[in-house]
């Protein structure tokens, strides 16, 4: 039937003709790099990340009090940083071969990553309002900078970054991709005469492989969302924090700078490494989202895909870093922050000595606890809460 | 407020002094090098063993991004696959598996749905010879 309406199409030239096959992207430099630079970079990531992120929380948690709006902004900015690169390794471990740790796991991770982007970014976003309030908006800030406000915005906060992840949490799915399964006509036959086997590129069975990604029960739902959550992600995700943050950094520089004072230049420093950290570590894979985002239901060559996958790979694993960033630029740039850490180093390591070493550095250990003490408490004293 | 951080800033300084009154106090002891050789242990573990759970490739993320220009013999397919947008992957087709290897096609094409509905009605064949037979 077929051959009468294609008539120009003869059996004998099937036969043996083929031709050059445009199969499956097979991804092969973003692999190798995934394989390469993922693994290390990523656990680097998550250690120093975890080490960071755990001694700021833990600082709040015994040595010093949520005490201003700074305070607690910090305080859930280490804790979704924390949960991040807790997440991380999990993902990444599953990605690597077939996702092996079921639907539940899937969804939870994909989420907790998602809600802990969307927070993070926010809550620098907040940092930066309420630094601008500290210095140029000075008469309101005793107002504005009360605990009882920035615990709501950061409930806030931490509400919208669920509800931003919301389609993550309900789309994505533990499955197997049914592209991977082929249908033949074969003689031991299912009830609709065609039988379904998982087969590799080489046409050699492969044991079931599961992936956690976006699935859909209608097309017109997959397209949108499949758009949608990359335009929040870098909408909301990065050009919303980071307009607000050149904004009120800039006015913040402008104010710090007409101030009469030697050390003020410092304090810009400050700023403007935290502004082009931001960058630095958002923009690439920001932009390489978006151009990813524009052209992804467009036909592309192998190479292209695989350029492109690489580069959201690399770009990513750069933005990344900037979890394992954050306690520093914002956290133990303090005066006061980094007394208390300092503290708790010298804590641990009297808590080690004992046994470790019971007798011979003692006398030392507690000459640096107090000397430690007394400049906890000078630094205490004067009244500033901002952490700068 | 702006004033608030200068006076933090002079006090820094002080604080920068007693920091460095306590790194000389704290660099004689050899416990700071032990310390740093059990993290460096920690991570060259962690490292290891991320580097062999990594030894796997993943075939699982392939998609087809572009269709076949031309068409394809019939009689070289085995069988074919379905990638839907509705999945991980970003583009609709068809995939005709055949002895060189997959063909990713376009399913807005009429010979690609032909194709399809060939390899179905053969199937089809098949199960009726088959079920008269165990009949």
């Amino acid at each position: 039937m077929s051959s009468l309406s294609e008539p120009e199409y003869n059996e004998s030239y099937e036969d043996y003709y083929i031709g050059e096959l445009i199969g499956l992207c097979t991804h092969n430099n973003n692999h190798s790099v995934e394989q390469v630079v993922g693994p290390y970079v990523h656990s680097i990531i998550c250690i120093l990340g975890f080490m960071g992120n755990s001694l700021v929380i833990a600082t709040y948690a015994f040595y010093k009090r949520t005490k201003s709006m700074t305070d607690i902004y910090l305080l859930n900015v280490a804790i979704a940083d924390l949960l991040f690169v807790v997440a991380l390794p999990l993902i990444v471990y599953n990605e690597m071969s077939s996702w092996s740790m079921g639907s539940v796991a899937c969804k939870l991770l994909r989420g907790s990553y998602s809600v802990n982007l969307y927070s993070g970014m926010l809550l620098l976003a907040c940092i930066s309002t309420d630094r601008y309030i500290a210095i140029v908006q000075a008469r309101r800030s005793f107002r504005l900078r009360s605990l009882s406000y920035s615990r709501i915005i950061c409930a806030i906060v931490w509400v919208c970054a669920v509800l931003l992840s919301v389609p993550t949490f309900y789309f994505y799915h533990c499955y197997q991709p049914s592209h991977n399964m082929m249908f033949v006509p074969e003689e031991n036959l299912t009830h609709s005469g065609l039988n379904l086997s998982v087969e590799g590129w080489d046409g050699v069975s492969l044991p079931p492989q599961y992936v956690c990604e976006f699935r859909f029960s209608d097309n017109n739902t997959a397209l949108l969302t499949k758009l949608a959550v990359p335009s929040t992600q870098i909408a909301v995700g990065f050009f919303l924090p980071l307009l607000i943050m050149i904004f009120c950094y800039t006015a913040v520089i402008i104010t710090l700078l007409r101030a009469k004072n030697f050390q003020r230049h410092k304090a810009v420093r400050v700023v403007l490494a935290v502004v082009v950290v931001f960058i630095v570590c958002h923009l690439p894979y920001n932009v390489t989202l978006l151009y990813d985002t524009i052209s992804m239901f467009d036909q592309h060559s192998c190479e292209e895909s695989d350029a492109l996958h690489t580069a959201k790979t690399v770009t990513q694993t750069i933005a990344y870093m900037h979890c394992c960033l954050n306690p520093v630029l914002y956290a133990f740039v303090g005066v006061k922050f980094r007394n208390h850490f300092r503290k708790i180093v010298q804590d641990l390591w009297c808590l080690g000595k004992r046994y470790i070493a019971p007798r011979r550095f003692s006398r030392v250990t507690s000459e640096i606890y107090v000397s430690t003490r007394r400049s906890v408490d000078g630094s205490s004293e004067n009244g500033s809460s901002f952490t700068m | 407020m702006s004033f608030a951080i200068i006076t933090q800033l002079l006090t820094q300084q002080q604080i920068r002094q007693t920091r460095q009154h306590l790194s000389s106090i704290t660099a004689a002891g050899t416990e700071e090098n032990m310390v740093s050789v059990k993290a460096t242990a920690a991570v060259i573990t962690l490292l290891t063993v991320c580097m062999l759970a990594t030894n796997t490739s993943a075939v699982y993320y392939e998609c087809c991004r572009r269709y076949m220009v031309i068409k394809i013999p019939f009689a070289a397919i085995k069988g074919y696959s379905v990638q839907t947008v509705t999945e991980m992957c970003p583009i609709n087709a068809i995939i005709f598996h055949t002895k060189k290897g997959k063909a990713c096609t376009n399913p807005a094409l009429n010979w690609v749905m032909d194709y399809v509905n060939r390899i179905r009605n053969k199937a089809q064949m098949v199960h009726m010879k088959t079920s008269k037979k165990q009949q």
